[in-house]
């Protein structure tokens, strides 16, 4: 693909998002890994996005293109958009799909009353179809947003 | 030493009529730490506190001004009640927000959501790039149905109040909102 030609528009992620939409809907998404790749690939498919529209609005940042943006950055948009919903519910389960094993798992927390509370009521994260179908939810939310 | 009490009570009213009543109280050693209205309480330590009476209606503002001329020792202690040693260890590391300011909104969403659980203050890091990203307040009782709501309310308010820049720095978390795919 030319490096010329637009990239928000190669990595518009309508077209994904509809795919696993209609997976999810016809119940062929059967296993936990790919669960768990489809609630990553959520995330990353609208960071990616979010990036190469700031791309092609003129924003350089890190790499030797300036072409690497950071989470933070995405992030902080979002909230400033009150967007603190979707972004929870993608982000938290991206973490914990790619970097814990466990099914259920809680990821790290520092405030150590929370991890009380969340132990005391049995409230863990529980990566399954549920997740999945409120993540593409999300993921449709977000898009909206960034794509105005 | 300082702290925060809500309080609440109801009265029955002539013609069979409940009336709730909710009432934050801050309450500090150092009198000159506050402005406006302010009336003595004797604890029943014998310690003689300065105490200054919020209305639950109060807006974000009110809590702004009121909280302008506390103490680092006082908002440290006031954080305290949201965070452990830990957490406001490495909020101090970082620095995210104004202290003053966060200690406000934390005040504030006690007095307006505080009836099912005090909230708490959280930093969330890249597990990949241990960078810091936001800061969430967690509403621990609060269920999805009023997550969006919640950060609507919270997040006008703060634009209301001049905390705009504040507002891509702080996410409102509701708990069981955020864990309900799991039930």
């Amino acid at each position: 693909m030319s490096s010329r030609s637009s990239r928000a528009d190669a990595l518009r992620p309508d077209y994904f998002i509809n795919l696993v939409e209609k997976l999810v809907s016809s119940g062929k998404i059967r296993d936990e890994a790919c669960i768990r790749r489809f609630l990553s690939a959520l995330y990353f498919s609208l960071f990616n996005y979010w990036a190469a529209i700031k791309y092609d609005k003129g924003a350089r940042r890190k790499g030797p293109k300036q072409n690497r943006f950071d989470y933070r950055e995405f992030h902080e948009e979002l909230l400033r958009e009150e967007l603190d919903v979707e972004l929870n519910l993608l982000y938290t389960y991206r973490i914990a799909t790619d970097h814990y094993v466990l099914n259920p798992t809680i990821i790290q927390i520092y405030n150590k009353e929370i991890v009380r509370l969340m132990t005391r009521d049995r409230l863990e994260i529980h990566i399954g179809m549920n997740a999945l179908r409120k993540a593409v939810e999300a993921a449709k939310t977000i898009l909206k947003q960034i794509s105005t | 030493m300082s702290s925060v009490s809500v309080f609440e009570y109801s009265e029955l009213r002539i013609g069979g009529e409940t009336a709730t009543y909710k009432m934050v109280v801050i309450s500090s050693r150092e009198m000159r730490a506050f402005k406006g209205v302010s009336t003595s309480i004797d604890t029943c330590l014998g310690n003689v506190f300065t105490s200054l009476e919020v209305s639950s209606l109060a807006t974000l503002k009110t809590f702004l001004d009121y909280i302008a001329s506390l103490s680092e020792g006082d908002l440290r202690n006031l954080l305290l009640r949201y965070a452990d040693e830990d957490t406001l260890s490495r909020f101090n590391e970082i620095k995210p927000v104004d202290i003053r300011d966060l200690v406000a909104l934390l005040l504030w969403i006690e007095s307006k959501y505080g009836t099912y659980g005090k909230p708490l203050l959280d930093l969330i890091f890249d597990p990949e790039t241990n960078e810091f990203q936001f800061l969430n307040i967690v509403l621990p009782e609060y269920d999805w149905d009023s997550w969006r709501k919640i950060v609507k309310e919270i997040k006008g308010e703060m634009k209301r109040s001049g905390l705009e820049e504040m507002t891509s720095k702080v996410s409102i978390v509701c708990l069981r909102g955020l864990l309900e795919p799991t039930l």
